[in-house]
């Protein structure tokens, strides 16, 4: 009579769930959305920096220091002044607009009821809105890592990596991927501390974002190594996994509907 | 006996107050148990409790079937529907159907939520947002999500809310074959009285938060008082007569009720005998709203 296949492990719980918020994201407009606004930036950042700095011109030389400085920032690439924050790093910040929206929904549609009150553990939940934040965030990310690319060309900016080379941009653009496990998290903690609060949730995501700003800038500079991706995986894990576990205790502590 | 849910001592408070207070409730395997109480007497706290959805005071003891509150095995095989479905306004109907689907872990999904649809006569909505639904057909689509997966236990907050007649009995209907051909114990409550005294099996009545009484509907309907109600050319006359030959009698908004005393012909005798002529009489029984409104009173004044 049952239809279920079984759901005995903590994995067979967490694919299930996993399937279910993908299915979720791939069918709601946000995620296009936001990874649209992720590619269109770069082109915003090429004309409104150009045309609000003084020595505008001289700005952006190379399509690269719209993705990322290089650590140092002597050799060229690197740039100064407000054009220091427009880069790659927003894409940290539009991921807590995405994770607030997707997991705030979740209460206020009483979708939150039916996860919970069958199988699924608090932790299950957690663990599937990372995994499908980071890949959400790991989306935008190239989007706008495509988006810098295209505006550059269109711009007729230079490509040259400079001292970064090929492979650092590379192991860069790795890395940035790999810190949105850090960042989901944080973002998912306040999203379940403010529950169906959606602009609380926003501007709490918003402050511990900018906090966290730094950490997305100096961990994966643009000549990036492979030792910067395994830092930021091995960060990913430990913080990220020490957030989740807050991120658990809260669902766990506090009532949910 | 085995129970389906069990609780015992169960309390619950909202900045202090108790919504719920030392509950002991048990709900029998394969019963249709009916839930009643007035508003804010902690029907939806209980169920919100026993769904894992709140968390319980220190001492509380939840049960499904024996085994822990937050055993996933016992939770994979339950059906919700708690105040109102939990579904996305903006994905449609399949969508959101095929989510939860998803999330039970089901081999076969779209066949799922074809059949549950179909089990509440809306596969025609299935391609329509949320959203754009009326209250009635969200609250069928809850009960279709529920009854996804082939549970074991239902819980039903209000399922009947903003249905009209014909959604109601389709609802009954569905309700009453799981339970009798699949062996399915439902915990539903309801204000709609009427239709809840069709199905249920069992009563737990519930007042400020404490269980004023188990009771199996069996029980209730033995008793239930009967009384027969009478219309006369004058009731006032009558009421005099009868309050002499019977235990009690009461106006109602029909004509009189006469307590103790079940034989209409009699009463129509004696009528005629002092000049009174009789429009109406008829034997009746108090009905469920009666025995819960008797009950709660009781336990008012304990």
């Amino acid at each position: 009579m049952r239809q279920a296949t079984q759901i005995d492990t903590f994995r067979q719980r967490v694919g299930s769930m996993i399937r279910m918020d993908f299915y979720r994201l791939v069918h709601t407009p946000l995620l296009y959305i936001m990874v649209a606004v992720s590619a269109l930036i770069p082109a915003l950042v090429l004309s409104m920096v150009s045309a609000n700095e003084p020595g505008a011109a001289q700005t952006f030389t190379n399509v690269w220091q719209v993705v990322e400085m290089v650590q140092g920032g002597a050799d060229g690439l690197g740039i100064m002044g407000m054009a220091l924050l427009c880069n790659i790093n927003m894409v940290f910040i539009f991921a807590a607009i995405l994770v607030s929206i997707f997991v705030s929904h979740d209460y206020s549609s009483g979708f939150i009821k039916n996860i919970f009150t069958v199988h699924a553990k608090k932790v299950d939940y957690v663990v599937s809105k990372t995994v499908v934040g980071v890949f959400a965030g790991g989306g935008m990310v190239l989007a706008y890592l495509i988006g810098a690319l295209l505006a550059g060309v269109l711009a007729g900016k230079s490509f040259d990596t400079g001292s970064a080379g090929a492979i650092g941009v590379v192991m860069c653009v790795l890395s940035k991927i790999c810190l949105m496990g850090v960042f989901v998290p944080l973002y998912l903690a306040v999203a379940v501390f403010f529950k169906q609060r959606l602009w609380l949730t926003i501007i709490g995501a918003f402050v511990v974002g900018i906090l966290f700003y730094p950490v997305a800038m100096f961990s994966a500079p643009l000549n990036s190594t492979l030792l910067n991706v395994l830092l930021c995986v091995a960060g990913a894990f430990l913080l990220g996994g020490a957030v989740g576990w807050v991120c658990d205790l809260i669902l766990r502590t506090r009532d949910l509907a | 006996m085995r129970y389906a849910i069990e609780t015992h001592d169960l309390s619950k408070r909202f900045h202090g107050m108790y919504a719920v207070r030392h509950l002991d409730m048990h709900v029998p395997e394969g019963a249709i148990y009916g839930f009643i109480g007035e508003n804010g007497s902690g029907k939806s706290t209980t169920e919100k409790l026993v769904c894992g959805l709140l968390v319980p005071e220190r001492g509380s003891e939840i049960r499904l079937y024996g085994r822990p509150v937050d055993d996933a095995q016992v939770r994979a095989r339950m059906g919700v529907l708690i105040e109102n479905p939990g579904c996305f306004p903006d994905s449609t109907v399949f969508q959101n159907m095929f989510m939860q689907a998803m999330n039970l872990g089901l081999c076969n999904p779209g066949e799922e939520v074809e059949r549950a649809l179909g089990a509440v006569r809306m596969t025609g909505a299935a391609n329509r947002k949320f959203g754009q639904c009326s209250l009635g057909m969200k609250q069928r689509i809850g009960v279709a999500q529920a009854l996804m997966g082939h549970p074991r236990l239902l819980i039903l907050d209000e399922p009947i809310n903003g249905l009209d007649a014909d959604g109601m009995r389709i609802v009954r209907e569905t309700l009453l074959r799981v339970n009798r051909e699949e062996g399915v114990t439902i915990l539903i409550s309801s204000h709609i009285l009427g239709e809840l005294s069709k199905i249920a099996t069992h009563y737990g009545i519930l007042r400020e938060g404490t269980l004023v009484q188990e009771v199996l509907a069996n029980q209730v309907r033995e008793r239930s008082k009967e009384y027969v109600l009478v219309r006369t050319s004058d009731d006032r006359a009558a009421y005099r007569l009868l309050r002499e030959r019977a235990d009690r009698v009461e106006p109602d908004e029909d004509g009189l009720r006469v307590y103790g005393q079940t034989d209409s012909a009699a009463i129509a005798t004696a009528l005629f005998q002092a000049g009174i002529s009789v429009s109406h009489i008829e034997l009746r029984r108090v009905g469920l709203e009666e025995y819960y409104i008797d009950a709660v009173s009781d336990g008012r004044r304990q």
